[in-house]
């Protein structure tokens, strides 16, 4: 009784190591931005902030569509190129009848919703071929998406010439740059976004089967989870992330081309690692996802406020990513 | 000749083709956990490093 007394004594207290561990990158980088923030001007201002709002609403809707993947022990490197896509076939579906430079002049005049929707159908298609291919097929997610990720950059390049493309209606532009009471759309995008994953996280069916196939895939499946139709489900709904996210990352560019989103899902990864998603699967908090894309843009805004070197910022980036998956791998090893 | 029962045969061991990423964690479960403390220790020195070298190549210093 003693020992048990003990134990939940041990665990009602406050472990300060523990803390650190779980939340070392977290607490390393805000550290990093209270030393920028008071050593160099206009970093704590309104607009600093919402120019870090306006990042990471698109990262964290697709760090969203990622961290299904990742829950199931999966990934999927074919985000980058499938925000690229989406980008360039918004474009396409959403310049100016009178602009000279037009990819598509047959192209009606679309309301930017239709638009959406038929870019999000369409990402619904390749993720729907990732899904079966790795629920079906068995190849693993890491060669499944990464020949997807050559495939969708491959068709990207055919369907533009490898042109950018510019010269969007103001309907459009205006999904990135308005706002509504101060809040910018694209904040509202991924409020929406973040609610809908935490409700089908936490509160559905489907986020269930979710962790106990990130868990374990066999016991889940002996206890009646159909494994294949959810991981299919998992990637349709990833790649229509990426749908949305490329959607708000072209209007917020004003324009797109075939570089656009190169890289998105090494930061979408990253962010969920930081954020708690356990590479391992099976763990993941939409809060945790939300953190970790904060976290890393942050990381970002200060090094470029201190005037880092752009291409040691790739390699601090890098850093930071294999840190977040040591801690996890750590915590995972501490369990054990 | 050899008549023994030996009970029926056990059932052959389904084997799926596993992966380079599949339990990976697993593949460090006899590592100490001090190994792991050391090197997530020089990564954050190596961010420093990375960080301070940005910061002076910037600056024209080499």
């Amino acid at each position: 009784m003693d020992a048990l007394k003990q134990k939940k004594a041990e665990a009602k207290s406050f472990n300060l190591v523990k803390f650190l561990s779980n939340n070392a990158i977290i607490i390393l980088i805000m550290l990093l931005a209270l030393v920028v923030g008071f050593t160099t001007k206009n970093f704590f201002t309104a607009r600093n902030l919402k120019n870090l709002l306006l990042n990471v609403s698109p990262r964290f809707i697709i760090a969203c569509g990622v961290s299904g993947c990742l829950i199931t022990k999966g990934t999927d490197l074919s985000a980058g190129r499938m925000v690229g896509l989406s980008a360039c076939l918004s474009a396409m579906c959403l310049q100016q009848l009178t602009y000279s430079a037009r990819m598509l002049p047959w192209m009606p005049d679309l309301p930017w919703w239709v638009a959406l929707i038929l870019v999000m159908a369409i990402m619904a298609i390749f993720g729907a071929i990732n899904g079966c291919v790795v629920a079906f097929l068995k190849v693993p997610p890491f060669i499944a998406t990464l020949g997807m990720q050559t495939v969708v950059y491959g068709l990207c390049s055919v369907i533009t010439n490898n042109q950018p493309m510019g010269g969007y209606k103001a309907s459009y532009l205006n999904v990135a740059n308005g706002n509504l009471f101060g809040i910018p759309y694209l904040a509202i995008f991924a409020f929406i976004v973040g609610v809908y994953f935490w409700f089908l996280y936490n509160k559905t069916r489907h986020g269930k089967f979710m962790y106990a196939i990130g868990g374990n895939e066999s016991a889940a499946q002996v206890a009646g989870v159909n494994v294949n139709a959810a991981l299919i489900r998992i990637y349709i709904l990833a790649a229509c992330m990426y749908a949305l996210g490329g959607f708000l990352v072209g209007a917020k560019a004003g324009g797109a081309s075939t570089a656009t989103g190169n890289g998105y899902e090494l930061e979408a990864i990253a962010a969920c690692t930081i954020g708690g998603v356990s590479t391992n699967g099976g763990v993941g908090k939409v809060s945790g996802i939300l953190i970790g894309v904060l976290v890393f843009e942050t990381l970002k805004i200060c090094l470029q406020f201190m005037g880092v070197d752009p291409a040691y910022t790739y390699i601090a980036q890098g850093l930071v990513i294999i840190v977040a998956v040591a801690l996890d791998l750590r915590k995972y090893l501490a369990k054990k | 000749m050899d008549d023994k029962q030996h009970g029926p045969l056990p059932e052959e061991e389904v084997h799926v083709p596993g992966n380079a990423f599949e339990h990976f964690y697993e593949h460090f479960r006899k590592v100490p956990l001090k190994y792991i403390d050391i090197f997530i220790g020089l990564c954050v020195a190596a961010l420093a490093l990375v960080i301070v070298l940005g910061l002076l190549d910037s600056r024209g210093v080499f």
